[in-house]
């Protein structure tokens, strides 16, 4: 200890009053909410750049993926999927695989991410907005995940010569975002049905295959067998990855895709409000059965 | 108005060992009742398993209760958690609960966002807590490099970073070498009077060194709340008086001495140097100490020295707790 602690130093200056938390405006608690998202986006970039493996690992998962799948179709002989060319179909469906992937692992498994690093006590002890905290994985995914593996798949369309028939890039903008907020939204929903779970990442893993199938990221829904396909056809994200893929490769309009759009992001926002009140009352439930601590 | 206030708090957990096995009810806190006062410290002691961390965790808004109701800094622990969580810094100690990957500054400047605290303020406030735990020199460093002194004292400054009114200590120093665990109650005790500060502790002396009232916990109930002098004046009613005398003691002697009245007990051990040691337990320290001296001198033996013995904090837990566990 760097000499004997004095009692007034320590507590008195902070200029914190407890008061200062309470009749907040709206615009307060946005900001704080803000606040608290860009500092858990940049805690989670930090953490997740402290494992060189990760920062590999990352930008070239989907690269890997997306070859493999490639090579897959090209033993099967498959050079048109769908009506679309086999490299974009697969193209369009590793950027549905980054986004899900991205926002599966940031957004959903936030919680769970705080439950093994030891730390969901010490935040749950924050006032702290959850589903503040949650989109600040989410922010800090789009640095760490998503804008480097953007930049990869866009070389490897260059490299391997993708033919896109782009006629309105708004409406690629806007299926993309879409498409963005969609999967984040499902990853938000999942988030509070994740703290029930301690085993939530074997969940997960569980449900990854069955969305890719469900969504046509990688095998056309029209392959699919009957009940699975009708499933699909009413799964959000299927919605708009047949919209990129009309608007990137078909030369869709942004009328073309509007109802693929309205019905994407009609269910995004059915998910994203589900997901802030099973975050508010998953925590209770978790607290009730004492489901917090890892172990 | 109380700074925690607690009524008949009851916590049950289901458990089973088996899928699909009949989940047994096993009650970790039955009834807990607490108050207390502003600017003071309180200590819960109990031993293991005795309720102290599931009482913490329910006052600091981690589990709800079963049943009963609780206040912290006025506000309820239930329907007004946020509010709860604002007032409160809670230490829950051991190895988890920092982020390992980041550095001491990064853990509290991420917390600071966490509590809300304004952006303009907080590298100023981190600074302060990293020089106030001694942890300035090591700001830069991550987590993981840490010893678990290092950590411990870095759990408390997060708890204090917001400045909270009211703080929760579970087993503060617990793993820690003596020196690092001196500085910890510097600390704990430069807190007061603006904090109120609930510490659970397996150790005595720590509690009784800084408590100012002590509940003594066991199965999930309260034995015994009061001073840490109260509580060994009322457990600790024995008086003890060590008697030292020269040469030997025979078994007339010994024989003689609890025949007195109020005499509870006499104990008698013979040393290397000469002198013999005789250890009498009395429920009246008025007449006992003369009867006694009459009986030693008549038996023949000469009196080097009379000590009287007061009663530890640690007699009183044991006698309350029992020393079976």
């Amino acid at each position: 200890m760097n000499g004997r602690p004095s009692k007034q130093p320590i507590l008195a200056t902070a200029g914190i009053a407890p008061g200062r938390f309470t009749n907040q405006s709206t615009w307060e608690l946005f900001s704080i909410s803000l606040a608290i998202c860009t500092a858990t986006a940049r805690s989670y970039v930090m953490r997740r750049s402290a494992y060189l493996v990760d920062i590999i690992r990352s930008p070239m998962y989907p690269a890997f993926y997306f070859l493999t799948i490639l090579l897959a179709y090209h033993v099967a002989g498959r050079t048109v999927v769908d009506g679309y060319q086999t490299l974009g179909y697969l193209l369009v469906g590793t950027i549905g695989v980054i986004l899900w992937q991205s926002n599966l692992w940031a957004s959903g498994y936030a919680i769970e991410q705080e439950r093994r690093e030891g730390t969901i006590n010490s935040l749950f002890l924050t006032p702290a907005s959850r589903a503040a905290v949650v989109s600040g994985y989410a922010l800090g995914s789009v640095f760490f995940t998503i804008l480097p593996n953007t930049l990869v798949i866009g070389a490897l369309a260059l490299l391997m010569h993708v033919q896109r028939n782009v006629s309105d890039p708004l409406a690629v903008i806007i299926a993309v975002l879409a498409l963005c907020a969609a999967t984040y939204a499902l990853g938000f929903a999942l988030a509070g049905v994740f703290v029930l779970s301690r085993r939530a990442n074997l969940l997960a893993n569980f449900l990854q295959s069955p969305i890719y199938l469900l969504s046509g990221m990688i095998v056309p829904i029209s392959s699919l067998p009957g009940p699975m396909r009708c499933l699909a056809e009413i799964f959000p994200l299927s919605a708009g990855m047949h919209a990129l893929r009309q608007a990137l490769l078909a030369g869709a309009s942004l009328g073309d895709i509007a109802g693929d759009l309205t019905r994407l992001i009609s269910l995004s926002a059915v998910l994203l409000v589900f997901g802030l009140v099973m975050l508010r009352k998953v925590e209770r439930v978790a607290k009730n059965g004492a489901e917090l601590d890892f172990d | 108005m109380l700074a925690i206030e607690a009524t008949d708090l009851r916590r049950t957990f289901q458990r089973s060992s088996r899928l699909f096995q009949r989940k047994s009810e096993f009650v970790a806190v039955q009834g807990v009742s607490l108050a207390v006062e502003p600017g003071t410290i309180y200590g819960l002691l109990g031993p293991n398993g005795a309720g102290k961390t599931t009482t913490i965790k329910m006052l600091s808004t981690l589990l709800i209760p079963t049943s009963g109701s609780a206040h912290v800094a006025g506000f309820d622990v239930v329907r007004e958690e946020r509010e709860v969580r604002r007032r409160l810094g809670v230490v829950l100690g051991g190895d988890r609960g920092l982020y390992n990957k980041l550095s001491a500054r990064d853990n509290l400047t991420y917390f600071g966002h966490l509590y809300g605290m304004p952006r303009e303020r907080i590298p100023g406030r981190v600074d302060e807590m990293l020089d106030l735990v001694a942890l300035s020199d090591r700001a830069g460093d991550r987590v993981e490099g840490f010893s678990r002194g290092m950590k411990q004292r870095l759990h408390l400054a997060r708890a204090l970073l917001h400045n909270p009114p009211v703080v929760f200590l579970d087993e503060p120093t617990i793993g820690l070498d003596p020196a690092s665990a001196v500085k910890l109650r510097e600390i704990v005790r430069a807190l007061m009077p603006d904090h109120t500060v609930l510490l659970t502790t397996h150790y005595l002396q720590e509690a009784d060194e800084l408590c100012d009232r002590i509940a003594i916990i066991d199965r999930g109930t309260i034995l015994l709340e009061d001073t840490p002098q109260g509580i060994k004046r009322r457990v600790g009613n024995d008086h003890r008086y060590q008697v030292t005398v020269h040469g030997h003691t025979n078994g007339t002697l010994i024989a003689a001495l609890q025949e007195l009245p109020s005499v509870r007990q006499v104990a008698s051990s013979r040393g290397d140097d000469g002198f013999t040691q005789l250890t009498i337990n009395s429920g009246d320290d008025n007449t006992v100490l003369d009867g006694a001296v009459r009986v030693i001198h008549e038996g023949g033996a000469r009196i080097e020295s009379i000590t009287a013995i007061e009663p530890t904090l640690e007699d009183a837990f044991l006698a309350l707790t029992g020393s079976d566990r």
